[in-house]
């Protein structure tokens, strides 16, 4: 008999599939850069350097960006996501959206920007609204809550953004000023991506890597940042702006991985080591990112953007989200057992399931095509080499997440002694 | 009577691995009170499936209070109810 039953979490394979279609787009976007090689390493704005980012930021973030909200708006509001049986058909819409805009991009295959644009936004969209709805009428940590809502009109207007670019890419639309899509990415990566991690490291970095928590005055003033520096680059292109101000977009990135780094080297607690790893490889590299940007550009040195990209796009975000993602998978997986043994029935611990030592040794691939991913940035010769790195790395950590998944379905209680 | 565990200051899942090992033991006529880092969605399911009654509620600094007692005793949540 459930006094709240309406604050049930999904059902853990809801999430699961999220997480590991995530890491299969990692997969894939190693696969495509070990095939173009250096074309998606010479500039921002060739097809192949699309494909790469969007199979990155759509494919891989957000993905696990949708599987960790589903996995984790119950948690941190006491509100589960409403809809939850459209959410299968949500996942196979997103994904179908998201392999359309990539064949878009490659092949400058036009005819199929309608239908791409159509999925994205019939299901980000809808999900967005669900999202903030849950948000809305949820109680629990307040901050996390108007960080999660901030994230998600993020998220919406990104897709938005989103769709008017790709209209114009197709002759649709007049385009619009270049900066908009610096509006539209950095919507997408600072407000929706980085506003996210950050609402979720506000109770994920004491709880799961023992870190002190932030203060909530402190995280309250970073979210005003976020919005000042998303109206900067709203108004960037329209209005004249002073040069220090146009700077101001990075500042929340690196004011993040700043305070995460912080927290996590000042931890009086170290809990889950292979975690702390994943994520000070992934703040180390967002600092890095955000430094790179202030390069100057030279004809032996790589482009700042580039480099900042790969930093931040192809390293420091994936391994924030893939090291949460072997975390939660492994939850998931203890969970769903827990649901299925009945009581008195004694089952492994979620250590047991995911072994700390297995989990080293996919940080040690994901840190190795981080060195790689980075070299081929500013060599791009390497950039094969790097791709082959990058999928192999995601795709042990496929197979580890979905291993510890079957093994938790397999599991069988050994018999009472006597 | 009722049983109280103060949880707060472990990592997660080990809140609701303790709450678990707790109930194996919990006898009827009697009530677990847990107070806990997060609101404890993803043990509610686990709940019901063992036949198990409670009251759970979160508060604004995001940490939680459950109440948790058999089917059969579901009277002695009443005085767990939120204000």
């Amino acid at each position: 008999m459930s006094g709240l039953a309406f604050a049930e979490a999904p059902p853990p394979s809801l999430p699961l599939r999220f997480l590991l279609t995530a890491l299969g787009w990692g997969v894939f976007a190693g696969v495509w850069l070990a095939w173009v090689g250096a074309e998606a390493m010479l500039s921002r704005w060739t097809p192949a350097t699309l494909v790469l980012v969007h199979a990155l930021v759509l494919g891989l973030l957000g993905n696990a960006m949708l599987g960790s909200l589903l996995q984790f708006l119950p948690v941190a509001t006491a509100s589960p996501l409403p809809g939850r049986g459209a959410m299968p058909w949500l996942h196979m819409g997103f994904n179908a959206g998201v392999a359309l805009l990539l064949a878009t991009f490659a092949r400058n295959a036009y005819a199929l920007a309608l239908p791409a644009t159509g999925l994205l936004a019939g299901t980000l969209l809808p999900f967005a609204a669900l999202a903030l709805w849950a948000v809305a009428r949820g109680r629990g940590d307040a901050q996390a809550r108007r960080g999660i809502a901030l994230a998600l009109l993020a998220l919406a207007a990104t897709v938005a953004t989103g769709a008017w670019l790709l209209s114009a890419r197709t002759g649709w639309l007049a385009p619009p000023v270049r900066s908009f899509t610096d509006l539209h990415a950095g919507l997408g990566i600072v407000g929706w991506v980085v506003g996210l991690l950050a609402a979720v490291a506000g109770i994920a970095l004491p709880t799961l890597q023992g870190t002190r928590a932030l203060p909530a005055r402190a995280y309250a003033a970073w979210r005003t940042l976020l919005v000042a520096a998303l109206a900067v680059l709203a108004l960037d292109g329209h209005w004249p702006l002073p040069s220090p101000l146009r700077a101001l977009p990075v500042l929340p990135v690196a004011v993040f991985a700043a305070a995460a780094l912080a927290l996590q080297m000042r931890s009086p607690h170290v809990r889950n080591p292979v975690l702390r790893r994943f994520w000070m490889l992934g703040c180390a590299s967002l600092l890095l990112a955000c430094a790179a940007l202030a390069l100057p550009e030279g004809p032996h040195l790589p482009a700042p953007a580039l480099l900042a990209g790969v930093l931040a796009l192809a390293v420091g975000l994936p391994a924030l989200v893939v090291g949460m993602a072997l975390e939660i998978t492994a939850f998931l997986a203890w969970i769903a057992l827990r649901r299925r043994m009945p009581r008195g029935t004694r089952v492994p611990g979620v250590g047991r399931l995911f072994e700390e030592a297995h989990k080293q040794r996919l940080f040690a691939l994901h840190a190795a095509a981080a060195a790689l991913l980075v070299l081929a940035a500013c060599a791009p010769a390497w950039a094969r080499v790097a791709g082959v790195a990058m999928a192999l790395a995601h795709a042990a950590a496929l197979h580890g997440a979905w291993r510890c998944w079957r093994g938790a379905a397999r599991f069988v209680p050994s018999p009472p002694a006597g | 009577m009722k049983l109280r565990l103060d949880l707060r200051g472990l990592a997660a899942p080990e809140p609701m691995e303790r709450i678990l090992d707790a109930l194996q033991a919990l006898p009827r006529g009697q009530c677990l009170v847990a107070l806990t880092p997060m609101y404890p969605a993803h043990l509610l399911p686990i709940l019901d499936a063992w036949g198990m009654a409670y009251r759970a509620s979160a508060d604004a600094a995001g940490t939680a209070r459950i109440a948790i007692c058999h089917a059969d005793d579901a009277a002695l949540l009443e005085a767990h109810a939120p204000p």
